[in-house]
């Protein structure tokens, strides 16, 4: 009897054991880019320029839960380095789809961000154009138009809390290093092969 | 005294402690209950918040269910089931809450991690933690705490950004979230040891409360026994003494014993047990060999009355000191009983007098005497004459006054030394024990029989009897005291059959006659059987005219080694065995066939008759007359021709039944005579009523008619009374 239930409790740590790492494994594996964004704020892109402070782009789909996450931390962010950038959330929104699908709560939280402009991305347009592919992919542009940061502003997948993107952003913003840093980005993907086709044709 | 102390402390400790454990066990298995209660809700709970933080995952415009979700609902279910079973199958047990600690752990990690990892969420750690405490044990902090350890530990090596947070991870910061945890720990363990000091504390008060209310119910009890013990000595059927085992003095005494023995208590208090016991020196000899139990003892009574007694001995502490507890249960009554037994087993229960094992006895004592001192006894056997008469005629009341009254005689005529006893019916046996000459015996004898001479009075009436007596005379070859009565028994036969009041004394020829006889009764059985019997006819002969007018059939035993055997050795005995009813039949029979064969021959006429006598047990068969016609008819003789002569004893016995057989029997045509006729004491008045057809006088009439007168009229008016009797008939 004592030898079952040893052996029941080994097999059960194993089990749960597993499946935590698991699920760990899912909420800290990064959406893999496969290309990088513009290295200069592309000239097509629809989206305004500031020439005179920094420009942050946070591309977002409005449907996904883990982004939540990342708007909080945006918000955060923004808190800290509010009027010495031009902030944007941009909300991947199907061309055939409503406004409401995409304003979500996670439009709301982020129209509410002081100094935060929201904006509609049609079929994913404009994130075709910087390259961005994954819900919560953030690009700091400096006042020259140098991408300074793209990545993620989460430690995980929609995990709020002390992260690597938030810290390098408020360093470059404030104290300007004169680099350009990378971190991951956690979130739902913003294309799939349809809406990726659609506004490879549209490109064209 | 401290020992006794020391064992109730310890037996308090050891009391207190299984309370505490129970007190325990029961709290964790409520507490077991509880987290069971709360994995299922926790559970619950996940799934929900999984379904409504982060039901789906996207693809730009296309959705699928979140990982989140699939996680709460089996991972999460993974979680709780483990323990949820443990407690249903071992409630209460360590493996059951260390595994619930553990579970718990993991169910707050997977939680946290399914509502989006909030700073907020990790309360659910310090939560559980704290719930964790209700288990009043601390150990069980310990493996919680080792799973968030382990937990961040782990997460932080593999994915530090999840638990450090930063560009520049710090690899020791798991442990900053271990230390808060710890932290909380010992809180919580002093929580626990407080409430589990006051656990222990409770218990304690519980058995010291239980210790004092058994010692009270022990103490109530003790002394409800102690009024038991003294209501059961004071009304104890049995009388209760206890006495100093060394001194023998009585200590004390119940009231039964006063009672029992007639004394007063304070007479028994101031004396020692020799006042009870007198010169019967066996309870105090018994009891200074140190034995206690239960044995026999006569006391005595004040009155001086002997007292039997069943006696219970015990050693008992009394005031302090060693003392004996005597248990005395009168059973006079049931010895009495006992030798009244043992007497009616060896006494004629109707006269008083020894019985037949009895007499065997003191015969057996007096061969035994008789070999050892060379003395003589003799044996008398003593058999009453007419006493089935008075039995019959008076009743068998009057007839046992007469054998009581039969019994008193005879001891009033015996000498100390002899021995009368019944052995049954009339019969009695009288042991003449130790005499110098056989005079002796015989002056006694004669005794008897002049003292039996006097009548005796039954209910007003006088009533005379005498006894036949057989003596048997002791000598060498007796060794038992059967052959001894036996022969005085043989003695006693052939003293009846010489004549009523007589005695005979025992000799060797008499025990040959005897033994002849049983020899005889052997082989009458088989003789009819092997067909050893053989027919005899005399011709009857009519004096006037000088012919045969009949046959009297006569049987004679032709024996194979003693020859022709005279049927008055051999018809006595077979009337006694009864085999003169097959035997008897069988000579009817055989006459009847030689007869009617004469006459097939015409050797004999038609008018003549064969005689053939029947016995006693013959003419009193139920079916005579069937039989007899059977007989007939089998041997096809007429009715008439045969002629069946009864002698006239047989007659008088049942003179009715008689009378009405002799009647069917002459209804059939069979003629009927008397034979020897005037032996049997018949009045010539009842000769008047008896429908016979022939009269034969005894020769011991006709005999000596011939040769002087004496007993010619006796003949003629017998004849002429038969004449007037035929002449009435006719």
């Amino acid at each position: 009897m004592k030898v079952i239930l040893i052996l029941s409790a080994i097999l059960w740590l194993i089990v749960v054991g597993g499946g935590l790492h698991y699920v760990y494994s899912y909420e800290n594996k990064p959406a893999l880019g496969k290309t990088s964004p513009p290295q200069t704020f592309p000239v097509e892109s629809n989206i305004i320029f500031n020439s005179r402070q920094p420009t942050l782009l946070f591309f977002a789909h409005p449907q996904c839960p883990c982004t939540r996450a990342g708007i909080n931390e945006l918000a955060r962010l923004m808190a800290m380095i509010q009027g010495r950038v031009s902030a944007r959330v941009i909300f991947f929104k199907p061309a055939d789809a409503e406004q409401k699908w995409a304003e979500t709560d996670s439009w709301k939280n982020a129209a509410a961000i002081p100094g935060v402009q929201v904006s509609v991305d049609e079929d994913g347009r404009e994130a075709k154009r910087f390259n961005a592919e994954t819900s919560g992919t953030t690009l700091l542009y400096d006042a020259n138009g140098r991408l300074r940061f793209h990545g993620g502003i989460t430690a995980s997948r929609g995990h709020e809390g002390d992260n690597a993107g938030r810290s390098a952003i408020t360093e470059i913003v404030t104290r300007d290093l004169g680099i350009t840093v990378e971190t991951s980005a956690f979130g739902c993907s913003l294309f799939d092969n349809k809406t990726l086709q659609k506004v490879i044709e549209g490109t064209n | 005294m401290l020992g006794i102390f020391t064992d109730e402390n310890q037996s308090l400790s050891l009391q207190a402690d299984r309370i505490y454990h129970e007190y325990q066990e029961q709290s964790c298995r409520q507490t077991d209950r509880m987290f069971a209660a709360l994995m299922f809700l926790q559970w619950i709970g996940g799934i929900l918040s999984a379904t409504l933080i982060s039901p789906y995952t996207w693809i730009g415009q296309t959705s699928q269910i979140h990982l989140h979700v699939w996680s709460a609902v089996f991972l999460g279910g993974a979680i709780s089931i483990f323990p949820i079973l443990l407690v249903l199958a071992r409630p209460g047990k360590v493996e059951t809450r260390y595994t619930i600690a553990v579970a718990q752990m993991l169910m707050s990690s997977l939680l946290i991690h399914l509502m989006g990892g909030r700073i907020e969420t990790h309360f659910h750690v310090f939560g559980s933690l704290a719930f964790l405490s209700f288990y009043r044990d601390w150990r069980v902090l310990v493996p919680a705490t080792v799973v968030v350890a382990a937990d961040h530990y782990l997460r932080g090596a593999f994915y530090p950004q999840s638990v450090f947070g930063v560009l520049t991870p710090d690899s020791w910061r798991w442990v900053e979230h271990a230390a808060w945890v710890i932290f909380e720990d010992i809180f919580l363990v002093l929580s626990c040891l407080r409430g589990s000091a006051e656990m222990r504390l409770r218990a304690w008060q519980v058995a010291k409360l239980d210790h004092d209310f058994t010692e009270h119910k022990r103490t109530q009890e003790a002394l409800k026994k102690s009024e038991e013990y003294r209501n059961l000595f004071k009304h104890a059927n049995d009388a209760i003494v206890i006495f100093d085992p060394e001194n023998k003095r009585v200590l004390n005494v119940n009231d039964r014993a006063c009672e029992m023995y007639g004394f007063s208590r304070e007479d028994l208090l101031a004396n020692k047990l020799s006042l009870l016991t007198r010169t019967d020196k066996r309870l105090t000899e018994t009891l200074s060999k140190g034995f206690t139990g239960t044995f026999e003892c006569v006391h005595y009574h004040q009155n001086g009355e002997p007292l039997d007694l069943m006696i219970n001995a015990s050693i008992i502490e009394f005031e302090g000191k060693r003392a004996i507890l005597s248990i005395n249960h009168n059973i006079t009554e049931r010895v009495h009983a006992e030798k009244q037994l043992v007497h009616n087993a060896f006494h004629d229960a109707l006269t008083g007098l020894p019985n037949r094992a009895l007499f065997h006895e003191h015969l057996r004592a007096a061969i035994d005497r008789a070999a050892r001192r060379l003395t003589t006894f003799a044996v008398l056997f003593l058999d009453f004459d007419r006493f089935k008469v008075v039995n019959d005629s008076l009743g068998h009341l009057e007839g046992d006054k007469l054998l009581v009254q039969i019994a008193r005689r005879l001891e009033s005529c015996l000498r100390t030394s002899d021995i009368v006893a019944r052995l049954g019916g009339d019969e009695f046996t009288i042991l003449l024990d130790e005499f110098d000459d056989t005079e002796d015996a015989f002056s006694i004898v004669e005794r008897i029989q002049q003292s039996l001479k006097e009548p005796f009075e039954l209910s007003g009436r006088e009533v005379f009897t005498s006894a036949s007596i057989g003596i048997a005379l002791s000598n060498a070859a007796y060794t038992k005291p059967e052959e001894l009565l036996r022969d005085a028994d043989i003695a006693m036969y052939r003293a009846k059959e010489s004549g009523r009041a007589r005695y005979q004394i025992f000799n060797q020829a008499m025990h040959e006659q005897a033994s002849v006889r049983l020899q005889l009764e052997t082989e009458i059985r088989r003789a009819v059987e092997r067909g050893e019997f053989r027919m005899f006819y005399q011709p009857i002969i009519e004096i006037q005219s000088g012919k045969a007018i009949g046959f009297e059939s006569l049987v004679r035993w032709e024996h194979p080694e003693r020859g022709i055997v005279s049927p008055d050795d051999f018809i006595p005995i077979a009337e006694e065995t009864g085999q003169i009813i097959p035997l008897g039949e069988w000579v009817l029979r055989e006459s009847c066939r030689q007869f009617r064969e004469w006459q097939n021959e015409k050797i004999a006429d038609e008018n003549l008759t064969i005689s053939v006598n029947l016995s006693c047990k013959q003419f009193m068969q139920n079916d005579l007359v069937e039989r007899i016609t059977a007989i007939l008819q089998e041997t096809q003789l007429n009715a008439e021709c045969l002629r069946l002569e009864i002698t006239e004893s047989h007659l008088i016995e049942d003179s009715e039944l008689a009378v009405t057989i002799i009647k069917r029997l002459r209804d059939i045509g069979v003629k009927l005579s008397i034979d020897d006729f005037g032996t049997g004491y018949s009045s010539l008045s009842y000769l008047h009523r008896l429908p016979i057809d022939f009269l034969k006088i005894d020769r011991s009439f006709v005999s000596r008619m011939l040769t002087n007168n004496e007993n010619s009229e006796i003949v003629q008016t017998v004849i002429i009374t038969k004449t007037v009797r035929s002449y009435k008939r006719s």
